[in-house]
């Protein structure tokens, strides 16, 4: 039976039937082969794996950071990020990871985070004298940022497919994010120096506090998502559907930049990228029952005992088979279908859960962007008109950047782990 | 059926603000008149159960499943429409299936007189999405399936 459920998704994968489908299908032939499983299983384990309300943040936060996005919030987020930086030289490079920081900080999504700061933010570095290249290279690979900084839907994902505190998972991420942050910014601020890129403008408080003044409701939406989360007013669940309704009330009301016949629209259009990953979360379910009662994990665990491999050498595969899985499948499914084999991997090899779970976070927001098939490259290729060779020449040093990052994230548990520690 | 998803269309917009507002009353409820909705996480969860199988349906009429077209786009072309017949059908058999199944488990489920835990809801209620979504699958691949039958005969002739 666990020879069926390896082989079959494989073909099947690789013959690009969608990916619910994979699992729904290899389920079903190993339980219609399994005299002792019972064909009902597989509509019981499709319900049980969606009968979890931590579930319910993913899509009110895909809902919330499309309401944040086209309703005029990120556009007066970069606005503030600008006037922030605007005196230093290479302050448009800076305002870019900047803006993509507190975007994460709304948004879990990095498609999402590459479509709304790439679109005003690419022509602003073209202007400013960014080339062609390192512009595409800054915005594809930014959006990595807003998939590990909380609110994160890789993070809800895993923390449902491995039951861990999403909350934890959370606050964990904030440190990772804030670092490839940093290892970004150092870049920007050498390129921007080797090609003596001018400051945007003078710094000027009269600037910081105008556009301060205009962006304060958006920047009250971080501070309500996670201040409710970390104040224990709220579960992530509940903040991501009170950020829902403060992005409506916000878009409509305040800024006027939505109508409610565009707040369904997006609550129609939320609903079915959420139910493009619910849909495998729930074929994932029996796939992931059926791995279990096969006994496949264990015997997974048994045969990585056997070779005697050190939590760094377990960590270093991990991180190899992440990346190479991240480049041809989006991360959610990338979780649900590698999460009920490696968690009772990591579980053996030592490693703690949250920290695993920020490592699985980090190398499949990487595999966002990495050639030849990582989704930010498509949205970056239609959003900039731009040649895909182009693009992927441009990620190279970026890239190199957040494997850099990635490597301190992997081997140095306190980036993650410190302020877990906090969270009961 | 264009019709139907239609409707799926307005399901899913109703339902997923209706989640929202649930959601909201329970926090304010909570905190601010000290009394919480207890069947808020219940409603919620058997919401998101049926929009994510109404959804299912949409997403497979428009042809946006989530899959990995690394080594498929690689391959030419009378194999690559031989592939789409496949899954094609493969997600109408599977989608049957479970369609089937899932009615005969409603069907014990209200001989049993099953409830849920807090709203004391027949459990067939949440059920029905499987078998009344994934029924709208196994109708839109059955489409999909004579689309790319009939195209195959055209260009024979």
């Amino acid at each position: 039976m666990g020879g069926l459920l390896g082989w079959l998704p494989a073909a099947l994968l690789a013959a690009g039937v969608p990916i619910f489908l994979v699992l729904l299908a290899a389920s079903l032939v190993v339980l219609a082969f399994a005299p002792d499983l019972p064909l009902a299983a597989g509509p019981q384990n499709m319900f049980g794996a969606l009968d979890k309300f931590a579930l319910m943040a993913v899509p009110f936060f895909i809902f919330a950071g499309g309401l944040f996005s086209t309703g005029g919030i990120s556009d007066r987020l970069i606005r503030w990020v600008e006037a922030l930086f605007g005196g230093v030289r290479g302050s448009l490079g800076l305002t870019t990871i900047g803006t993509f920081e507190f975007f994460g900080a709304i948004s879990g999504s990095s498609v999402a985070a590459v479509a709304a700061v790439g679109r005003t933010l690419y022509p602003a570095l073209r202007a400013g004298g960014y080339d062609d290249k390192f512009s595409l290279g800054l915005i594809t690979s930014g959006g990595a940022i807003a998939s590990i900084i909380p609110p994160s839907i890789l993070m809800i994902i895993y923390g449902a497919a491995a039951e861990q505190s999403v909350a934890k998972l959370f606050i964990a991420g904030f440190a990772p994010g804030l670092l490839i942050g940093l290892f970004t910014a150092s870049y920007i601020l050498w390129y921007s120096r080797s090609r003596t890129l001018a400051a945007t403008h003078r710094f000027a408080w009269a600037r910081v506090i105008r556009t301060t003044g205009d962006a304060v409701w958006a920047l009250g939406a971080p501070v309500i998502i996670l201040g409710s989360i970390y104040s224990g007013i709220c579960t992530p669940t509940e903040s991501a559907g009170i950020a829902c309704v403060y992005g409506m009330l916000v878009a409509r009301y305040v800024y006027r930049e939505l109508s409610w016949k565009d707040i369904f629209d997006l609550a129609v259009s939320s609903t079915m990228l959420t139910a493009q990953i619910m849909v495998i979360v729930a074929a994932a379910g029996i796939y992931s029952w059926l791995l279990t009662v096969s006994g496949v994990p264990q015997a997974l665990v048994s045969g990585m005992q056997a070779l005697h491999l050190a939590p760094w050498q377990f960590l270093l595969a991990v991180n190899l088979l992440l990346l190479a899985v991240g480049c041809v499948i989006d991360g959610g499914s990338a979780i649900l279908i590698l999460a009920p084999l490696l968690v009772p991997l990591a579980r053996a090899a030592g490693v703690d859960l949250i920290h695993f779970g920020i490592i699985v976070t980090v190398n499949l927001a990487i595999g966002m962007f990495t050639p030849p098939f990582g989704l930010n490259l498509f949205v970056s290729q239609a959003m900039f008109k731009a040649p895909m060779a182009l693009i992927v020449r441009g990620l190279v040093p970026f890239l190199a950047l957040q494997l850099t990052a990635l490597g301190l994230i992997t081997f140095v548990p306190e980036i993650s782990l410190y302020l877990a520690r906090f969270v009961k | 059926m264009n019709r139907l998803l239609g409707l799926g269309r307005l399901l899913l917009g109703t339902l997923m603000l209706t989640a929202v507002a649930i959601n909201f009353a329970n926090v304010i409820g909570r905190y601010v008149f000290a009394s919480p909705i207890f069947w808020a996480e219940e409603a919620m969860v058997f919401l998101q159960v049926w929009c994510v199988f109404v959804a299912a349906a949409l997403i497979t009429e428009a042809g946006n499943h989530l899959r990995m077209e690394a080594l498929e786009s690689l391959a030419p072309a009378p194999v690559r429409r031989a592939l789409a017949i496949g899954a094609a059908a493969l997600m109408a058999v599977c989608s049957f299936t479970i369609a089937a199944v899932s009615s005969r488990m409603i069907v014990s489920m209200i001989e049993n007189d099953q409830r849920s835990i807090v709203l004391e809801m027949p459990m067939a209620l949440p059920y029905a999405a499987l078998p009344f979504g994934f029924t709208l699958v196994a109708l839109v691949a059955l489409r999909e399936l004579w689309r790319l039958a009939r195209r195959r005969g055209a260009e024979k002739q």
